[in-house]
């Protein structure tokens, strides 16, 4: 009986299909147009971003009163990814370093949007900068959050 | 709330980066004969058997029915807890209501994960919505990234702080045999290690780990019996925050709702702790970053919120500080994450029965909380005490 530990290297590929659902699908088409929308609860108001079925705090149908939020905002905080990571979406490591905010859209105080920033320089990224969604052409969205490819800085 | 739930006995292996030289099962039955003979009992005397961890993190699902044999289950009654991050605890929790309901008299709670078996960070990065979120999510690395920068815009916390956090967790691991990650390192070093996610550097993150953890729980007639001191798990409260979808997360416009406030104030009330910092002698937080510690202190109650970074550049969360906190080394220095909840709940009840080594604290223990954090922003915790 050999002492050596045998390892053995199994490498996997897999492929999913996700439902969208009527609410956040409603976002997601929404997007494809170059807007950004959030339902709003009928019992206390607050919205949510994205659009879920239930409002967790009150416990009530949101329903569909839908919101269009500006597509600009200001940020209110940040990060800058600089280690490569796994993109569940690829199975492979995301290119590197970027940008990741969370942004209140001009319309929507109760919510963040999660997006990546244009700017990479530290130096210029600050809690209260104004951003813009920048879209990817018409024709190239498909219904996908990259459907923006970043927020780029204004004014 | 139930019969009275005492810890009979504790066992844990050594943690390590690789476990190479022993199978998924070898390893848990390593925690497990150790907590059997902690508690003087055989498996024969286990009338139910509680099992987490973290499904995939190994790369197979089924997790329990591969290891059912070295777990101790075979044929015995007995559940499967899978919560992510608080899977530990979960089990831990589970385990405590199975005695306190007076259904069964003992039970035995075995946590593990063997992360050497794949990249277990391919399986952390599904854990966001596959729609909304995913694209953007950088693991728990990035969570803990906007908590620390938050923190740092809100306080005057420097980069320093959270460096001499994780140095202080260090000095408590070296005096751990059984902690994973023993280094020997300065506030410089912590500093010099380079940026995952800013501000979150490689040594603020905790490690990926192999190690299993077993209790054994017992009724009050039974752990009364027992060859050691029984530790009471005198109270404990979940709570999970609505967190479908990460909206923004711990950076969401105010005001923000945390499951840890939530859950702490619940439990502090049923048991009279009106003074968390003076009424709870040790601490085993589940930090799974040396950034997340600060928010951990406040929402905990340990101090007023933005305060918690003065009382670690004050050291008080030192072994012979007044507010001791994660003497084992923490989840910083060890993590096998389906473990990580129970080593906690073992950490602390060691520090009450005074059999922590070189790692006991200062004080005269007598009450402690141990905790588990995960997905979505779960928490449990557990109050602990050395009077029934």
């Amino acid at each position: 009986m050999s002492d050596e530990p045998l390892e053995i290297v199994i490498p996997m590929d897999l492929r999913f299909k996700w439902s969208a659902g009527p609410h956040l699908g409603h976002f997601l088409r929404e997007l494809r147009e170059g807007n950004i929308v959030a339902n709003r609860c009928p019992e206390c108001g607050r919205l949510q971003l994205p659009p879920t079925p239930v409002c967790g705090r009150c416990h009530v149908a949101m329903g569909t009163d839908w919101v269009p939020l500006s597509t600009k905002g200001t940020v209110i905080s940040y990060s800058f990814v600089v280690d490569p990571m796994y993109d569940a979406g690829i199975g492979d490591m995301r290119p590197v370093p970027y940008t990741i905010a969370a942004i209140v859209l001009d319309g929507g105080p109760d919510v963040a949007f999660f997006h990546r920033l244009e700017e990479k320089d530290p130096e210029k990224v600050r809690v209260g900068m104004r951003v813009e969604a920048v879209f990817r052409p018409p024709g190239k969205r498909q219904g996908l959050m990259e459907d923006i490819i970043h927020f780029r800085t204004i004014d | 709330m139930g019969d009275r739930v005492a810890i009979m006995g504790v066992g844990q292996t050594d943690h390590r980066y690789m476990r190479p030289d022993v199978n998924h099962e070898e390893m848990i039955h390593e925690a497990v004969r150790l907590a059997l003979e902690d508690a003087g009992l055989t498996i024969r005397d286990i009338d139910t058997v509680i099992f987490d961890n973290m499904d995939l993190f190994e790369g197979h699902y089924l997790a329990d029915a591969m290891t059912v044999d070295g777990a101790g289950m075979y044929l015995k009654p007995g559940l499967k807890m899978n919560t992510g991050g608080t899977s530990g605890g979960t089990a831990v929790a589970t385990g405590w209501q199975h005695v306190a309901s007076g259904l069964f008299e003992t039970a035995l709670v075995v946590g593990w994960q063997k992360q050497d078996a794949s990249p277990s960070i391919g399986s952390l990065v599904t854990a966001r919505e596959p729609l909304y979120d995913r694209e953007l999510a950088a693991g728990a690395v990035g969570i803990f990234a906007t908590m620390g920068l938050q923190y740092m815009q809100e306080t005057g916390c420097r980069e320093e702080h959270a460096a001499l956090a994780r140095v202080i967790m260090a000095d408590n691991a070296r005096k751990n045999p059984h902690a994973h990650l023993k280094l020997e390192i300065t506030v410089e070093d912590v500093l010099a290690s380079r940026v995952l996610v800013w501000p979150v550097r490689l040594l603020h993150m905790s490690p990926t780990s192999c190690g299993a953890c077993a209790l054994v729980l017992g009724s009050e007639a039974r752990a009364r019996k027992g060859p050691k001191t029984p530790v009471w798990i005198r109270d404990l409260e979940t709570a999970h925050r609505e967190v479908s979808v990460f909206r923004g997360g711990c950076v969401e416009p105010r005001p923000q709702v945390s499951a840890i406030e939530v859950a702490a104030g619940r439990l502090y009330r049923r048991n009279g702790i009106t003074d968390p910092a003076g009424q709870i002698d040790v601490w085993e937080l589940y930090t799974p970053s040396s950034w997340a510690l600060f928010h951990w202190m406040e929402l905990f109650g340990i101090c007023e919120k933005g305060q918690a970074w003065r009382l670690v550049e004050k050291e008080a969360i030192r072994l012979d500080g007044p507010i001791p906190i994660e003497p084992s080394g923490g989840v910083v220095s060890t993590n096998p994450i389906g473990a990580s909840g129970v080593i906690r709940v073992a950490e602390a009840a060691l520090q009450i029965r005074k059999e922590a080594g070189e790692r006991q604290v200062a004080k005269d223990v007598k009450t402690a909380v141990a905790t588990a954090w995960g997905a979505g922003s779960w928490i449990v915790m557990f109050y602990l005490t050395r009077e029934a």
